[in-house]
């Protein structure tokens, strides 16, 4: 919803819309995904949104968001 | 000639209406119900654009569309790798493709793509100051910078925490290898640098604010708890808005609202949703379906409900104050979107109990209803979506 009406109501208040809308995770085969999943650390806590787990944020959001602040800005 | 006119127009009409009726025919119950939800939230828009004055200059605001539209097509049209190590996840890379066809003014400004961005930005904010302000998920994106630029820079940028964070002063060139973070960790009091230092030194300054609901008022104070009555959590908002007036680019965020605290299962089992039938009883905007339909669409027309009498309301409340303000008037305003929780992570370790329902974006997975009622709230069909299609 937010997607649909802030691109078209942001501008008119001087805001640009930066979309961060990433393409759903490609399934994996479930041996793959428990291989992967044995090299997060224990301690580090399932948390989808703040911290996207398992590592999909660091890397996805840092290009996406960075790399698209820097094409408004330059 | 006119028969031939009036002939022409009608088997456009019937064309068009044929290609309506495949088009809805051929979409799912739930897409339907979303696609719905779409023609909603466009009225809404039409009906919200037409009663504000036209102030903006067209040709900049024509611009700026087309730049948000590059930039989805960007992000959407992008391609996840699975990689041949069977230990590593998935890769994403962005369609770069889009900024070099399309909008030649865009053009990437990175000489290299395998750079870092969050790096490479630095010469673009060279002596400005910049203001993160929105909820944990704002803080998340400036931790990933710091992370990022104390690797770089080989320099402490420790954040004393979202609700104590001060200022970091970034975009340094790196210290030398046997000295990691010695200016940082000297136990002086770090002042905040003055704007001709950061010219001289070409180095910029990162401040992130705390606020889940981004109202611009700072007449209440912070440390009187207000619990937002909707959802039975805190609303937390630290006073920005004066930060944002010394800024040059002010980065904002407020994320889709949060379920109510006790549709959490107390037994982590049973979940409860009756805030939802309460809501569909009160008001349907899903007209063509009625209360007693499945979850999904329960929590679709819940999500309806707090987007248009709680978000929007909200926030054009505090559009409108910061349009309003003269001081606001020189920095560049972005708003980053909000992330789709993503199934993989979702679904993993849920209980047995707890139903899954589908994913909002085409090809996704199913989730758990939570991240359902958030997901519907932050995207939208986006195959239909007219301002950000590619």
């Amino acid at each position: 919803m937010h997607n649909r009406l802030l691109p078209k109501i942001l501008p008119h208040f001087n805001v640009t819309y930066i979309p961060m809308t990433i393409p759903p995770y490609p399934d994996l085969p479930t041996s793959r995904f428990w291989k992967i999943h044995d090299t997060i650390s224990p301690h580090q806590g399932k948390d989808c949104l703040r911290q996207p787990w398992p590592t999909f944020g660091e890397d996805v959001l840092e290009k996406v968001f960075f790399e698209a602040l820097s094409i408004l800005l330059s | 000639m006119n028969n031939l006119r009036r002939f022409a127009r009608r088997s456009a009409l019937i064309i068009l209406g044929f290609y309506s009726f495949s088009y809805l025919y051929s979409l799912h119950l739930g897409d339907q119900v979303l696609l719905s939800v779409d023609l909603l939230l466009d009225q809404v828009v039409t009906d919200l654009l037409s009663s504000m004055p036209s102030s903006r200059d067209d040709f900049k605001l024509a611009a700026t569309f087309h730049s948000q539209s590059t930039l989805s097509c960007f992000v959407q049209e992008g391609k996840w790798n699975r990689g041949s190590n069977l230990q590593s996840w998935p890769t994403f890379t962005p369609n770069r493709g889009w900024l070099k066809d399309r909008t030649p003014k865009l053009g990437s400004p990175f000489p290299d793509p395998m750079q870092t961005p969050s790096i490479e930005i630095c010469k673009l904010l060279s002596g400005q100051r910049l203001l993160f302000v929105g909820p944990e998920s704002t803080y998340y994106l400036h931790t990933l910078w710091l992370a990022s630029l104390e690797s770089y820079e080989n320099r402490s940028h420790i954040c004393l925490g979202q609700r104590f964070c001060t200022f970091h002063h970034i975009c340094r060139l790196p210290f030398s290898q046997n000295n990691f973070g010695r200016d940082e960790t000297s136990g002086k009091k770090k002042k905040m640098p003055l704007a001709n230092a950061l010219l001289a030194t070409k180095s910029s300054v990162l401040q992130f604010s705390l606020s889940t609901n981004l109202h611009t008022s700072d007449r209440i104070p912070y440390i009187r708890p207000m619990i937002d009555q909707y959802t039975g959590v805190r609303a937390q908002n630290f006073h920005w808005i004066k930060k944002a007036r010394k800024s040059d680019v002010v980065v904002m965020n407020r994320g889709p609202i949060s379920a109510p605290e006790w549709t959490y299962p107390t037994d982590g089992t049973t979940a409860n949703w009756t805030f939802a039938v309460d809501i569909c009883g009160e008001k349907n905007y899903l007209e063509d379906h009625d209360c007693n339909g499945d979850l999904e669409q329960l929590l679709v027309n819940a999500a309806l409900h707090a987007t248009l009498h709680i978000f929007l309301p909200d926030l054009l409340l505090s559009l409108d104050n910061l349009l309003a303000d003269f001081e606001l008037r020189k920095a560049q305003m972005f708003w980053h979107g909000s992330w789709y929780i993503q199934p993989l992570c979702a679904k993993f370790n849920l209980p047995n109990t707890i139903p899954l329902l589908r994913g909002i974006l085409p090809k996704s997975a199913s989730v758990d209803p939570w991240s359902f009622y958030y997901n519907s709230q932050g995207e939208s069909l986006i195959s239909n979506n007219s301002c950000l299609r590619c």
